[in-house]
């Protein structure tokens, strides 16, 4: 069961993502599902890739967006518990890690706005799933210790 | 694994040694790399060289190649392949072998096999195609996934695209299977557009630009969206076996002057008809959109490009705009949506 003393690290073997525009695109290459999460989801989704533990990236989501951090704990874990579900994260167990602490407001001036909260959506889209699910995708190929410009592939004139 | 490859080499060697009339030599360039493509039998070579005619070049002064292409025919030649003889009829069964590090893969279909050594760069294998020839996704686009591979172990990644250029800047076509890509792409070159591919393209990142290569000069539609385009259907190679679906058209034989090998990327469009509109519009997308448009049909298929394909999609729609394109009833007006997206980059 996840909580926010989980570690969850990203499926590496199984899973490509990028990030743009504050969006997680998300491939599982096993199955050919593949996801979108924006918002506080992508927050979510790029702390995680950076290695930050549950605990700080819920304090993340709480910094960054208008949310009471019990709420924001919530969320997240429910969320990451879906991440779970799908194959996109592994747990590996517990971890007391404090990577990321809240930024302190600075003296002098008024805290930093917060941004309007969302609760974090995974969209699912199962189309080249179900395409594939009678020709399942290879596992993906190794690289090669090579590199192009000396062939030996001259057998003959 | 070895001693299949090793059989099918030695396999070709005896044919090349018993027809040495029939043997013929083509180089290309695939991707700017020098490739040398010899087939024993004319009818194979003709099968497999047609939708790759457009990258045909010089043989490279120093003789050496980033792939050497070597298959017969093993009805023309009477060599059969020493797995055992292929079928009479063709159907789309196909096995994949891989070695256990990958370094060689042999795709066994009904009436092929061949296999691709990627250290070497060396395609070898054979083929016994009927009086009516391959399978019409074979013809249009032969050897595709090994050739994917190969691209793959250069840096450039096939992506499941089109791409139409004017004055050497491309607008990159997107989306998934239906989403238009071949209609967007051919209405293009036939309203003036450098046609470099409808479904398939090279995706090279250099420097913060990317360039995206032909691979075929082909493009496959289904029956009813043929019918809307009649300069076309002179060159259509129908279906003629149960399992083909789709004809092929080789643009290079119907427009040669205006097939191209690559283009830089100033733009990437999605298309997606709309039922009752009659003329076309275009608006910005999100790179993020766009990347869901294109990536998952490009990266997941078997033997696709995985993460570098993805990368590579995500790095280009970092650097240069993306773009919806809503179709409608009159294709016509698809070139100039393209163009004034060309118009928009160049004026940014």
């Amino acid at each position: 069961m996840i909580t926010p003393n989980s570690r969850v690290v990203l499926n590496e073997e199984e899973v490509a993502a990028e990030h743009l525009d504050g969006e997680a695109i998300i491939i599982n290459l096993a199955n050919g599902s593949y996801y979108s999460t924006a918002g506080v989801g992508g927050v979510i989704w790029g702390d995680l890739a950076k290695g930050w533990s549950l605990a700080a990236t819920c304090r993340h989501v709480a910094d960054l967006y208008d949310v009471d951090a019990r709420q924001a704990e919530r969320d997240v874990v429910e969320f990451v518990t879906e991440l779970l579900n799908e194959n996109l994260v592994t747990h590996q167990g517990e971890t007391t890690d404090q990577q990321y602490a809240s930024a302190p407001a600075e003296a002098g001036f008024p805290p930093r706005d917060r941004e309007p909260y969302a609760a974090p959506v995974l969209e699912a889209y199962r189309d080249m799933a179900d395409m594939l699910a009678l020709d399942p995708p290879m596992p993906g190929l190794k690289g090669l210790d090579w590199k192009p410009g000396t062939p030996d592939n001259s057998r003959d004139g | 694994m070895q001693a299949v490859v090793a059989g099918l080499e030695e396999a070709f060697d005896k044919a090349r040694e018993q027809c040495p009339d029939r043997c013929v030599e083509v180089y290309f360039r695939f991707a700017g790399m020098p490739v040398r493509f010899r087939a024993i039998g004319r009818e194979l070579a003709g099968h497999v060289s047609r939708a790759l005619s457009h990258l045909e070049a010089e043989a490279p002064g120093d003789g050496r190649f980033e792939l050497d292409i070597a298959l017969w025919d093993a009805r023309d030649t009477g060599v059969p392949p020493p797995c055992g003889p292929l079928a009479e009829v063709p159907d789309e069964n196909e096995e994949v072998a891989r070695s256990p590090d990958d370094a060689l893969i042999v795709q066994s279909r009904s009436q092929s096999v061949i296999a691709l050594d990627r250290r070497r760069r060396r395609i070898v294998g054979c083929a016994a195609y009927g009086d009516r020839g391959p399978l019409l996704h074979e013809l249009g686009k032969p050897l595709q996934q090994l050739l994917g591979v190969w691209y793959l172990d250069h840096d450039v990644p096939l992506i499941h695209a089109g791409l139409v250029a004017r004055d050497g800047k491309g607008v990159l076509v997107g989306g998934t299977g239906g989403a238009g890509k071949s209609t967007t792409t051919v209405a293009c070159l036939l309203g003036g557009f450098d046609y470099l591919g409808d479904d398939r393209v090279g995706l090279c990142g250099v420097g913060g630009c990317f360039v995206g290569h032909s691979v075929f000069n082909s493009a496959m539609f289904f029956e009813e969206h043929l019918a809307r385009f009649s300069a076309l259907w002179p060159h259509v190679v129908a279906p003629r076996h149960a399992c083909d679906r789709k004809p092929v058209v080789f643009l290079s034989e119907a427009f040669a002057e205006r097939v191209a090998a690559s283009a830089a990327i100033a733009a990437v469009v999605v298309p997606r008809f709309v039922a009752g509109r009659r003329g076309s519009r275009v608006h910005p997308a999100s790179a993020a959109a766009t990347l869901l448009s294109i990536a998952p049909s490009s990266v997941v298929f078997p033997l696709g490009p995985g993460r570098a394909g993805l990368s590579g999609v995500a790095n280009l729609l970092r650097t240069v705009p993306s773009f919806s394109l809503e179709t409608g009833e009159d294709i016509t007006m698809i070139p100039a949506c393209l163009d004034r997206i060309l118009d928009r980059v160049a004026a940014s």
